[in-house]
């Protein structure tokens, strides 16, 4: 009997997180999944992590999720972005080898007993009481089903004046969701996204392009991985676009989809393709390109930057102006993908559609854009589903205090008008969501999922460390000798002040690099302590005076947003109109920040909740 | 104010004068009540329309109790948002406050508490908190300027300079993000001398914006001209010489005992409370702390302070020291009487031979003038976040220069917003990111 706990729709980043996350709760699970696509592959940028999104990679680590683990066994080439802005906006981001990363996904779950990974095309689905998932060649039933389709639902591709029927260049699409499913409202809205050509590396000329070496610094994502990296790493190279290359697009408008009219969907501000570059803004030319290896073994460049899709003779004109790809060719040329996406203030904490108990989305068919993000919640549903099948009170991650808490609650109380990315100014507790502590973040969610593993050992002894160091810190003094053996200047300062100088205080002062001190001092002391320790009771302690005083600026506002509201009796009150009480209906808001958050909601409205009068 | 919350029921007051007899009195009812529920009382058909103005007899039972025009405003195009009458009666107050009895008992209503109206025009969003300042502003200042500064903010106008400012602080905040979020992209230095510009443009703004908000904006609402001196040194003369009249009653204002007495004068449109300080002592003359306290605040929350003194005294907390002879009566030149003049107005006046009268109330005016000429901010409430958000840029400016973490930057920036925020409206991170989008060329 094709019987499940939870059916996964989708192999990608999502559906990866949702079923490995699921199998470790003793459901059964299965995996559908589209032949001609490979488990967890990047069809766009080979590159996991960056800013805000690193945080998200190792939050997902925590929680018990594969993308770290993934990341590391594929990384080539290992950056610290914001490097010198600062530790709380400092993001890790790996380069990965594509192929190597899919064979370790597929590899990861093959390896999960009670995870099937079943590779056909859906056709349909019923929901009665339990779903029935009908495939061309079988029918799955499950109690839970997650959609994680991507790109894939009425998926059209666009290249120049070609357009084709599909979710990526090289895949067959999904039917419309309404085919599939035929009671669930999509958005009448399309996105779109797009991705550049790819460059052979035989005709690249390096010599002309600025190096940007692996840092050996940068911090692996899995938390149990040392710094060792796993697999030989690479360099990415810079370049830059000029006024020939902007000559050559802007002469071509008229057979750019984007700009013709062709190309209905909306892309995303944030990654926009050359060709929106050129025509928003006219008067910048050199254009930041970078050079990506796409695998230690493939032959293949990923210029990012220059998404386009242009036709392919353009690509090929434009893509030759530029410095150290004049005699580039290119294997596969870039394209833009139209796909529909479902209205995510349906759904849930756990991203589960209001309309159908037990149908969650996650990923890109929510509107997202990149893997981390798809990854997140991917994960979130996988929890969410599992948790509620095992009797449990599934977990709400909070804002306050991850980046995927901050996402899950933008997402589903709001729609957007272009994909959603995590931006680090998302979050209003940017000082204390930070990659460092991250583990300690994510700690007390993650006990909740009762994993128990060695993970989890470790976790409870890096937190009693940080607590001990932090201790340390407060009510350890540091003689003046001690400090100007450390610097000379920095002694001079604290003479000054005349009175009994504590490791927190130097750990605040602006140019003082908290986590070298610190190192410095638990070396004098001749303590040990592991090195994340360090750097989370370093930074902690540097934010600590800041995230007060933001706190104490923040605090009225938030003791409002903060407060719980009452979905029933908002939903029977005669002070709201009716219009606002759809709107809540539809988004559940379940505290007065999420109420605020609503688009269209009534200044009145507001009114009347905030003062408890509704 | 809190208090009023849970309170939707329907309130009655005056709403003009109602202390002198006048030729009409408007009573005010707002709530839920419904136009039914007056028609018993009155002599009128049904139905009362609304915003037709319906002359009808008020009747208790059969009798007659007055004659008045009725208004009906219905809910919510009123100006609290829900049903409001307007009832003009004629403006004995006995007969006022017999009518309010009545309809009270009648119809259950309950005594508006001070600024009720205007509390539920806030509640129920007729009014922003910016109109409401707008209103009291014009119920209680003494001045054009200030009644033309209440009116802008009333009618909606929100300050064109708050405007710059919230543009300035979204740019700001963009520039920011840009900093950590987008240095990729559009380069690191590039990145960095934006944010900086922004900045300096931000400062700028809020600078400009502090030299109009005084740091008591309270003392041009109402300004006092306050007389301050020992007993016997010509203040009640000088008083009574300002005034143009001989008070043959003086009267405490109320509140007080008899610690000064006020009167206002009005010098070209605008309205000042003179006051002449009667009871304050100096301390050796052992009168009681509190009284002189209170003197001392009266003074500090004075716009035009003269003293008036028997020696040659130097004190420049003063606007003007005029030392008086002791038979200050009839007035002779005015170099007589003026031993000191705080300020460049005075100097001038000083050389024109002009008489002592005109050239006090010149005085004053001409500081009035002087005051309002850069058309200062004096909302209370937004004087006070102007004040506090200079002195944090201020702070932020130092930072700059030793900080390089752009996480505590930000932060830093995140607080002015918590504070702007009550002047500007809400600054959300969609905003910030719709600015960065719209600005600068973003993006892989």
């Amino acid at each position: 009997m094709n019987m499940y706990d939870i059916i996964v729709i989708g192999g990608g980043h999502a559906g990866v997180e949702a079923c490995h996350i699921a199998s470790k709760f003793k459901l059964k699970v299965a995996l559908i999944t589209l032949e001609s696509v490979p488990i967890g592959s990047a069809p766009c940028n080979p590159s996991i992590g960056g800013i805000g999104k690193g945080q998200v990679a190792r939050e997902i680590d925590c929680m018990g999720g594969l993308m770290g683990k993934l990341a590391d066994s594929a990384g080539i080439q290992y950056r610290i972005l914001n490097e010198s802005k600062g530790y709380a906006v400092q993001s890790t981001r790996v380069q990965i080898d594509k192929d190597l990363y899919a064979i370790n996904a597929e590899e990861s779950i093959k390896l999960i007993p009670n995870i099937d990974i079943i590779k056909e095309k859906v056709i349909s689905i019923d929901k009665v009481n339990d779903f029935k998932v009908i495939t061309e060649k079988n029918e799955y039933i499950s109690k839970k089903l997650i959609l994680t389709v991507g790109t894939f639902l009425n998926g059209k591709l666009h290249m120049g004046k070609e357009t084709f029927e599909g979710g990526r260049i090289d895949s067959e699409n999904s039917e419309g969701l309404e085919d599939i499913f035929s009671n669930i409202k999509i958005r009448n809205i399309r996105f779109k996204t797009g991705t550049p050509p790819r460059i052979l590396k035989r005709s690249i000329d390096f010599s002309k392009l600025i190096e940007q070496k692996s840092d050996p610094k940068a911090i692996n994502f899995h938390l149990l991985n040392d710094n060792q990296r796993k697999i030989d790493q690479l360099s990415c190279y810079l370049t830059h676009t000029n006024q020939k290359t902007i000559d050559i697009i802007s002469e071509n408008k008229e057979l750019s989809p984007m700009y013709n009219g062709q190309i209905e969907g909306t892309g995303a501000r944030y990654c926009p393709s050359i060709e929106d570059k050129v025509f928003r803004y006219p008067e910048k030319s050199n254009h930041h390109i970078f050079v990506e290896p796409e695998g230690l073994n493939t032959d293949l460049y990923y210029p990012s930057g220059i998404s386009s899709s242009l036709p392919k003779k353009i690509q090929d004109e434009f893509i030759k102006t530029i410095n150290g790809l004049e005699n580039s060719e290119i294997s596969k040329y870039g394209y833009a993908v139209e796909y529909d996406v479902i209205d995510t203030t349906y759904l849930n904490s756990g991203l589960e559609h209001s309309e159908i108990p037990g149908l969650h989305f996650a990923g890109q068919v929510n509107g997202t854009s990149g893997y981390e993000e798809a990854a997140g919640q991917g994960l979130i549903a996988g929890i969410y589903a599992s948790m509620v099948l095992s009797g449990q009170d599934p977990i709400k991650l909070s804002r306050e205090d991850s980046y995927i808490g901050v996402m899950i609650q933008d997402l589903i109380t709001n729609t957007r008008d272009e994909p959603y990315r995590l931006f680090t100014s998302r979050s209003e507790n940017r000082l204390s969501i930070r990659e460092d502590n991250c583990h300690l973040r994510m700690k007390k969610y993650r006990d909740l999922l009762n994993i128990n593993d060695e993970f989890d050992e470790y976790l409870n002894i890096l937190e009693d460390e940080f607590l001990c160091l932090s201790k340390f810190c407060d009510e350890t003094s540091v003689s003046l000798d001690n400090i100007s053996k450390y610097n000379d200047e920095l002694a001079k300062v604290f003479k000054k002040l005349e009175k009994k100088i504590f490791i927190s205080d130097i750990l605040k002062v602006p140019t003082v690099d908290p986590v070298d001190f610190l190192n410095y001092i638990t070396n004098q002391c001749k303590i040990s302590f592991n090195f994340r320790s360090i750097r989370t009771a370093a930074i902690s302690k540097k934010y600590e005076g800041y995230i007060k005083k933001h706190d104490v600026y923040t605090r009225k506002i938030q003791k409002v947003d903060r407060m719980n509201i009452d979905l029933n009796k908002m939903l029977n009150s005669s002070n709201i109109s009716f219009e606002c009480k759809q709107r809540i209906k539809k988004s559940r808001p379940e505290t007065f920040k999420d109420l605020k958050n609503i688009n269209g909601i009534r200044q009145a409205t507001l009114a009347v909740v905030a003062s408890g009068v509704y | 104010m809190t208090d009023y919350f849970d309170k939707f029921d329907s309130i009655i007051a005056v709403s003009t004068g109602n202390y002198f007899k006048s030729a009409i009195s408007v009573i005010r009812i707002s709530g839920p009540i419904e136009p039914d529920a007056l028609l018993p009382y009155l002599s009128c058909s049904a139905p009362i329309e609304p915003r037709k103005a319906i002359f009808t007899k008020l009747l208790n039972n059969n009798e007659t109790l007055d004659e008045i025009v009725l208004t009906y405003f219905k809910g919510p195009s009123s100006f609290t948002g829900e049903n409001v009458f307007e009832l003009s009666v004629h403006g004995n107050p006995i007969n006022v406050n017999r009518i309010i009895d009545f309809l009270t008992k009648e119809l259950n209503l309950r005594s508006a508490e001070a600024g009720e109206f205007s509390y539920r025009a806030l509640r129920n969003k007729k009014l922003s908190l910016n109109q409401i300042e707008g209103l009291d502003l014009i119920l209680s200042s003494n001045s054009d300027f200030a009644i033309s500064q209440g009116l802008n903010l009333l009618s909606g106008d929100v300050n064109s300079d708050y405007t710059e400012i919230k543009k300035a602080y979204l740019y700001l905040c963009s520039t920011l993000e840009v900093v950590i979020n987008f240095s990729e992209d559009l380069g690191e230095k590039e990145a960095f001398d934006i944010f900086k510009d922004s900045f300096e443009s931000f400062k700028n703004l809020i600078e400009k914006l502090k030299e109009r908000a005084p740091i008591e904006p309270e003392i041009l609402i109402k300004p006092k001209i306050v007389l301050y001196g020992k007993p016997n040194s010509g203040k009640s003369t000088l008083f009574n010489r300002l005034l143009k009249k001989k008070r043959s009653i003086v009267s405490s204002t109320e509140g007080t005992t008899r610690d000064y007495i006020a009167d206002t004068i009005s010098i070209k449109g605008v309205s000042f409370e003179l006051i002449d300080t009667a009871g304050i002592r100096s301390t050796e003359d052992e009168i009681e702390e509190a009284g002189i306290e209170f003197s001392k605040n009266l003074l500090d929350k004075a716009f035009f302070k003269i003293l008036l003194t028997k020696d040659d005294i130097k004190d420049d907390s003063f606007d003007l020291v005029i030392k008086t002879h002791s038979d200050f009566g009839p007035m002779g030149p005015l170099e007589d009487h003026v031993s000191r003049i705080n300020g460049p107005i005075g100097a001038n006046l000083l050389e024109k031979n002009t008489d002592f009268d005109n050239f006090v109330l010149s005085s004053i005016i001409n500081k009035f003038e002087m005051s309002i000429e850069n058309n200062p901010i004096i909302i209370p409430r937004h004087n006070k976040i102007i004040n506090e958000l200079y002195n944090i840029s201020n702070n932020f400016n130092n930072l700059v220069d030793i900080e390089s973490d752009f996480a505590i930057l930000s932060s830093e920036v995140g607080s002015m917003g918590a504070l702007l925020e009550e002047l500007i409206g809400q600054v959300k991170s969609d905003d910030v990111l719709d600015n960065i989008f719209a600005n600068f060329c973003i993006g892989k």
